[in-house]
């Protein structure tokens, strides 16, 4: 760019026209204005708000059951399982839901929207890269799912470390920390990576929205439906919740309800979430800007 | 004469099976240019291919003398308003005016200094805090005009700028857009209404089916008018005596009547014909009451140019289009 605006002999130089000199930031930071400005618009929702707030109330009704459990093993009551179970619990069986709402609300019509707003008018007619969107858009709905998901997983951890019996007993539950991070990383690109490849396929957010929602659950009541009744448990791998269930089941050492090894709905998952992020990418790869 | 800001050779862009531009080859000075056609003509294909927003589909484009396509370094230099509003209804004026700022790279720090000071230069100062759903459709052109040029830009591309305008949003404009190409930006903009393109310059570029039907001065190109019929309309107390004092002129071509007060005088020498109109009031005692010629703007020169497509008439006209 220099060399034709300062070597050459310009012609804008010929109008006595002074060209910016002033600092510019690099292209690599781009991202972080994208993911500062989707933050606050999410932010601005009231249902993002409800939906945050309304969350973190499962994991005060887990944290009591597990000090019930952890208090009644100190007492040498017989306990089936370690609390620490109650984290995978929480996680899955009851922010789910939340986290789901709100993959629904920031990640699914994301890039719908820009589109049928004709935002990206603005963004590509900038020195913004497909990727810098991508990842802007990206990290701002992974803040707010991965909270809701690890914030309540992280402080049951803290609380089952914490509430150990004993030094070792502590030291043995230390990687359910490493574990509830690990699981709430993949549970958070299984809710948004899906979402944002739908959102790209899509001018109407409000058809991306169904769209997500029918992927999500409809696989997951077919899929485990046939499944049982059929004795083939690899037909349920077409479910996203079904694999994270499974997955989730192996991390933690919840007694399996299935006879499949954990690479089964590992590798099923990362399949899908795969394509989706290839998708996504390819979409905005080759987008162009029509209003 | 200057370098080109903008060179384009044989370029193409199809929409599937829709020619948006079709060979089109040009170069563009820097200064003001207008892009002037009718709806479809290419004009808003043409300047997002120069900002990058759509890829040609064949021939050569360069910007400032670098390809345009994902070409970021470039886009730096560049101040793109749309046609189109697509603006974040929740944002005030400085709000959105700064996110782009940013975007475009302009530190935080710096970023809302500038968005207010542009805002304040197209007069939104009042406004700057009100979030832009609230704004009239005049502000809203002019808050999109500051985020195009909040970033200093080497090179202006504005789409349709004045639409749905009302009047003294249009002057406004008009005038800001004169003085940033008297400040030596290189300013392309483009519009279908034919005078407000030439309120803001005298070089045009004009597009046809994705095609440039003509370019140069807007003075040059209408020369081009003088071998062509011009046409005077005469309201006068006693149109048909005025008419047949006129029709034995040989700078008469043809004569029509409009209603019983309006004569339309079509003419191949306008510069004889009007000392004749004269002459008939003075001589004669004619009462003329006005005295129009439809075809002394830009709206002729268009409707002269776009009336005959035929190759034969393409062809009588051969020198019109392409590089200047």
């Amino acid at each position: 760019m220099k060399s034709a605006i300062t070597d050459q002999k310009s012609p804008i130089r010929d109008l006595g026209y002074k060209p910016y000199d002033g600092p510019r930031l690099s292209h690599r930071g781009r991202f972080q204005v994208l993911f500062r400005r989707n933050l606050a618009l999410a932010w601005a929702s009231t249902l993002v708000k409800v939906d945050l707030i309304l969350s973190m109330f499962p994991m005060v009704v887990c944290a009591v059951i597990m000090y019930l459990k952890l208090a009644a093993q100190k007492r040498g009551l017989p306990i089936k399982e370690d609390p620490g179970l109650w984290v995978f619990n929480c996680i899955f069986w009851c922010q789910i839901w939340f986290a789901f709402t709100m993959s629904l609300l920031v990640a699914a019509p994301t890039i719908s929207a820009d589109v049928r707003s004709g935002a990206f008018q603005f963004y590509f007619a900038r020195p913004v890269s497909r990727m810098a969107y991508l990842l802007g858009k990206v990290l701002s709905a992974a803040v707010l799912i991965a909270s809701i998901l690890a914030i309540p997983g992280l402080l049951l951890a803290i609380m089952r470390v914490a509430l150990a019996a004993d030094g070792g007993d502590a030291l043995t539950q230390l990687p359910l920390l490493l574990k509830t991070i690990l699981y709430s990383v993949l549970f958070t690109a299984t809710l948004i990576l899906p979402a944002f490849a739908l959102g790209a396929l899509s001018r109407q957010p409000g058809y991306v929205q169904g769209g997500w929602a029918a992927l999500f659950f409809l696989p997951w009541l077919l899929g485990e439906g046939i499944a049982a009744a059929t004795e083939i448990p690899y037909i349920a791998l077409i479910s996203l919740p079904t694999n994270l269930r499974w997955i989730g089941e192996a991390l933690f050492g919840v007694p399996s309800s299935h006879d499949l090894a954990w690479y089964w709905p590992t590798g099923a998952l990362l399949l899908i979430v795969g394509c989706a992020t290839w998708w996504v990418i390819r979409r905005l790869d080759r987008v162009e800007v029509f209003s | 004469m200057s370098q080109p800001v903008v060179v384009s050779e044989g370029l193409c862009k199809w929409y599937g099976k829709v020619v948006g531009i079709n060979e089109l080859t040009v170069d563009i000075p820097p200064g003001v240019t207008g892009l002037l056609g009718p709806n479809g003509a290419g004009k808003s294909t043409l300047i997002k291919l120069l900002v990058g927003a759509l890829r040609p589909s064949r021939g050569k484009l360069q910007v400032l003398g670098q390809k345009v396509w994902r070409n970021r370094d470039l886009l730096a230099h560049i101040g793109y308003c749309p046609d189109h509003d697509g603006v974040h209804e929740d944002l005030s004026g400085t709000e959105f005016v700064a996110f782009l700022a940013r975007l475009s790279g302009v530190p935080a720090d710096k970023a809302n200094r500038r968005a207010e000071e542009t805002l304040d230069r197209l007069g939104l100062a009042d406004a700057r805090h009100r979030p832009i759903g609230h704004y009239s459709k005049g502000m809203r052109q002019r808050a999109k005009l500051a985020q195009a040029i909040v970033h200093q830009p080497d090179l202006l591309l504005l789409d349709e700028p004045l639409t749905g305008c009302d009047p003294l949003a249009r002057v406004q404009l008009v005038k800001i857009i004169k003085e940033l190409g008297d400040e030596g930006k290189v300013v392309i903009v483009s519009s279908h209404i034919l005078h407000e393109i030439e309120a803001m310059t005298d070089e045009i570029i004009l597009l046809y089916k994705g095609q440039v039907l003509a370019n140069g001065n807007i003075y040059r190109i209408r020369e081009m008018i003088d071998a062509h019929p011009h046409k005077i309309e005469i309201h006068c107390d006693d149109s048909r005596a005025l008419a047949k004092y006129l029709v034995g002129d040989q700078s008469v071509h043809s004569l029509a009547f409009s209603n019983d007060n309006v004569v339309t005088v079509q003419t191949r020498m306008p510069d004889q014909c009007y000392p004749l109109i004269a002459n008939a009031a003075l001589d004669n005692g004619f009462k003329i009451s006005g005295l129009n010629s439809p075809d002394n703007n830009l709206q002729s020169i268009f409707k002269y140019l776009t009336e005959d497509r035929s190759p034969e008439g393409v062809a009588q006209r051969g020198t019109t289009g392409g590089k200047r």
